[in-house]
């Protein structure tokens, strides 16, 4: 089945759709339409992919749950507030072919976030609102999947104990609680399940290693705005040292999603700091909604939920619209015209090359993890460090005045035989004073630069190489022009050392990267 | 909400032992009497769900299970009846008790009642409420899926307090500002439209909202509650520099001072003292 992006998908061609793949046992195609980025989302209201998710999650309990569902199933439980989806995850859950100790920490959060939210629910048919009192709810659902854990659901117990306390679980559930307290408690503990594994975080972050992490050349020339209106390039704000980058939208109706990740981000930041190392590790967020989040509600936004926010650590919008991040990103975000409907958690570790060398998605993530994470980059091989915007394009002075220095002649024979060939040999006698000047002025402007870009890299061989050259160019000027082309030879191998590294292999990227800051420029300039 | 429903349980066990807590007055000046435990809701909860029972009554009951939803700290466990006694409500054949259900469910950003509300947008024929109110009610969640619904309502409703409405739904939609823009700059759409089209341009681009503000304060021919508008845009969000570079800007403020109405001389009496022209 096609689905254009124009044309949002019908509610009834999507239900007879993965109906369709429902009775093919078509688990793949299933799992496949729960991946937010699926065009079906597109352009559909925030209820209504409710209503679809939710659907899936009921049509795939129908069979067994492949491990590939785990990630969606908990991150219902795990994030969402609302009870059709987290009703739809927990009898989903019970799909799966065996229960796990590591699944009761979910269930646990499922019930304490759908408290007050909770509301007669129907899996019967798609889009079914109960009016009965008869009818299932989120919290019946979960009280099925504790009582489904049996004794791997041992740290539900002093929770679903609190629960039949507390006096707020209706009195038709007394019977699922008594139920479920009794699988719990009725069979004998397997002290290997106690321990939690990795097994469901592995599920929920992705690491690479150097040799295969993407180039971030399609996104480099990305603008964006931060918090306080000043405009950078992606490569100007991910390059030179590792970031922790964090998705999120202002507007985002889940304290369990954006909210918090922001709140969790400024504890990163503290982290950062008591490590020392908050100099070297920047962190920014990006708003999925950049043409509602401009800079004074980033900053707000930011501001409330003790966001430290400077040169290093920024809110950002991308100026010119979300897309190419959310290709580069693979974000797990879908829009109905700028506004987002759907979105998971998402967290990226980039390099020092702007690389995404990790990314934590859907279920909540560890600050100290993060940080551990991030600070393993630190060891990652250094690159050239990055020049600030308004410097980016003094590298370039370098070479240029020493190719027009080393074109110009620079002895009166010289001078003679150039305007000789123009046929103007009556100016030799006046120009040659005025070149020796211009040759001066274009060496002293090549000198500096050359001296500005050895301090910022570190790398004093162009500068070596191009302060013999200007001795020699000067000492030729007064003895003769013997050693003039060794000179010139040196001063230009001086500049091109000095802009493009050491390595000649290298020169053609660092060409490439000087051409895209003239488009970063442009596009500025636009904007 | 916890806390206030913390605060009310602690209040109602300093009643000594009463059994219920006024917390309000209803339509027939009675007092509403809260009880102290959820289970002691069912009653109210039969009633409201009951066709049978006069308007007054059910509003009555409503009205009691909605206080205890703040007050007790055991409501969850009725919750999920009362979300469905809304639901069976918000189709009854009462107006003003559909209205209430709907209102507590739109709050609640309900699906069914979202989806009610936007059917009947679409189709008059099967609305609950009036539209106006359809979008008031959706407007509490920008997820709603209400936008082009409301875009829509702008180009074809004649009926100016719908379209307010829809302005004003309109105000979180980055999506929108062309049309609000359009309205805005028609002087042909009345007044308060325009206004309200002005509050949802400073939302969604207050740039554009300075830069009309300043043609329409220059321009002599615009309506003056138009031009009140934008002398206050100006005054309360004016970029500073840009207004005392301005030459035309502060000529026309001098004008203004001078002639015109008595608001419009206030107002740019305020925006010469705080640009200190």
């Amino acid at each position: 089945m096609t689905v254009h992006a124009s044309d949002p998908l019908a509610e009834s061609a999507f239900v007879q759709w993965v109906e369709e793949l429902e009775r093919r046992r078509d688990t793949t195609a299933l799992l496949e339409l729960l991946r937010e980025q699926h065009r079906i989302y597109e352009e559909q209201s925030s209820r209504r992919i409710v209503k679809m998710r939710g659907w899936i999650l009921v049509l795939l309990s129908h069979g067994e749950l492949p491990a590939a569902a785990l990630p969606f199933v908990l991150e219902d439980l795990d994030t969402s507030l609302d009870p059709y989806l987290v009703g739809a995850a927990a009898l989903a859950l019970r799909a799966y072919p065996q229960p796990r100790p590591e699944f009761a920490p979910f269930v646990l959060r499922a019930l304490e976030n759908i408290r007050g939210h909770d509301q007669p629910l129907s899996f019967a048919r798609y889009g079914e609102y109960p009016r009965s009192v008869d009818a299932s709810t989120a919290v019946r659902e979960l009280l099925a999947t504790a009582a489904w854990l049996g004794h791997h659901g041992t740290a539900l117990a002093p929770r679903l104990l609190a629960l039949g306390d507390a006096g707020t679980l209706p009195l038709r559930l007394r019977d699922d609680l008594d139920t479920a307290l009794r699988a719990i408690d009725g069979t004998s503990r397997d002290a290997k399940d106690e321990a939690c594994c990795s097994f469901v975080l592995d599920l929920a972050r992705f690491s690479w290693r150097p040799s295969e992490r993407q180039d971030a050349t399609s996104v480099e020339s990305t603008v964006f705005e931060d918090q306080s209106g000043v405009l950078s390039t992606y490569h100007d704000l991910f390059s030179g040292g590792p970031t922790i980058v964090a998705f999120f939208y202002t507007r985002c109706d889940n304290p369990l999603k954006c909210s918090l990740t922001i709140w969790k981000l400024a504890q990163v930041q503290r982290l950062l700091e008591s490590r020392g190392v908050a100099g070297q590790i920047r962190t920014a967020a990006i708003t999925y909604d950049p043409a509602f989040d401009l800079p004074d509600r980033l900053r707000t936004f930011g501001k409330n939920r003790g966001l430290r926010m400077d040169s290093k650590h920024s809110l950002l919008r991308a100026v010119d619209g979300i897309a190419p991040l959310r290709s580069y990103f693979g974000l797990g975000v879908s829009f109905a015209a700028s506004l987002v409907n759907r979105h998971r958690i998402e967290v990226f570790l980039l390099d020092r090359r702007g690389r995404i060398a990790g990314s934590f998605q859907r279920l909540h993530w560890d600050e100290a993890h993060v940080v551990d994470q991030a600070i393993s980059l630190l060891s990652d091989p250094p690159v050239a460090r990055s020049p600030g915007t308004v410097w980016r394009g003094l590298p370039a002075v370098g070479p240029s005045a020493a190719i027009i220095m080393a074109c110009l002649p620079k002895c009166p024979l010289c001078w003679s035989a150039y305007l000789s060939s123009a046929g103007l040999t009556a100016f030799a006698f006046n120009a040659y004073p005025r070149a020796l000047q211009l040759v001066g002025v274009l060496l002293l402007i090549h000198l500096g630069s050359v001296f500005w870009r050895a301090r910022s890299t570190g790398q004093w061989l162009g500068f070596g190489l191009s302060l013999v050259g200007t001795a020699l160019v000067g000492a030729t000027i007064w003895s003769g022009p013997d050693a003039q082309p060794l000179a010139t030879v040196l001063v230009s191998a001086g500049a091109l050392v000095s802009a493009l590294g050491r390595r000649p292999s290298q020169w053609f990227l660092r060409i490439r990267q000087v051409i895209q800051a003239g488009i970063f420029r442009r596009t500025v300039e636009r904007t | 909400m916890a806390k206030e429903r913390k605060k009310a349980t602690r209040a109602s066990r300093n009643t000594g032992g009463r059994k219920s807590v006024p917390v309000g007055r209803a339509r027939a000046q009675r007092v509403i009497e809260v009880p102290l435990a959820a289970p002691d809701l069912l009653p109210a909860l039969d009633i409201l769900r009951d066709p049978g029972r006069s308007v007054d009554a059910r509003l009555e009951a409503l009205q009691t299970i909605q206080a205890a939803s703040f007050a007790l700290l055991d409501f969850d466990s009725v919750r999920p009846d009362y979300i469905a006694a809304l639901r069976q409500a918000a189709e009854d054949q009462d107006p003003e008790l559909r209205q209430r259900a709907l209102g507590i469910l739109a709050r609640e950003h309900d699906g069914f009642a979202q989806e009610a509300l936007l059917e009947g947008l679409r189709d008059p024929a099967r609305a609950l409420v009036g539209p106006d109110k359809a979008l008031q009610l959706l407007s509490y969640d920008p997820h709603a899926g209400v936008y082009p619904i409301a875009r829509d309502i702008i180009h074809t409703s004649e009926d100016e307090s719908t379209r307010r409405e829809a302005l004003r739904v309109l105000a979180g939609d980055p999506a929108s500002a062309a049309v609000i823009e359009d309205v805005l700059a028609d002087k042909n759409e009345p007044s308060a439209i325009r206004r309200m089209s002005a509050s949802a341009l400073h939302a969604l681009n207050p740039d554009k909202l300075q830069r009309w503000a300043s043609s329409a304060v220059l321009d002599t021919a615009e309506d003056a509650d138009l031009v009140a508008t934008g002398l206050t845009a100006l005054t309360q969000f004016g970029d500073a520099k840009a207004i005392a570079d301005n030459k035309q800007l502060r000529k026309r403020m001098s004008q203004l001072q001078e002639q015109g109405p008595a608001k419009i001389k206030q107002l740019a009496r305020r925006f010469v003292k705080k640009y200190d022209l």
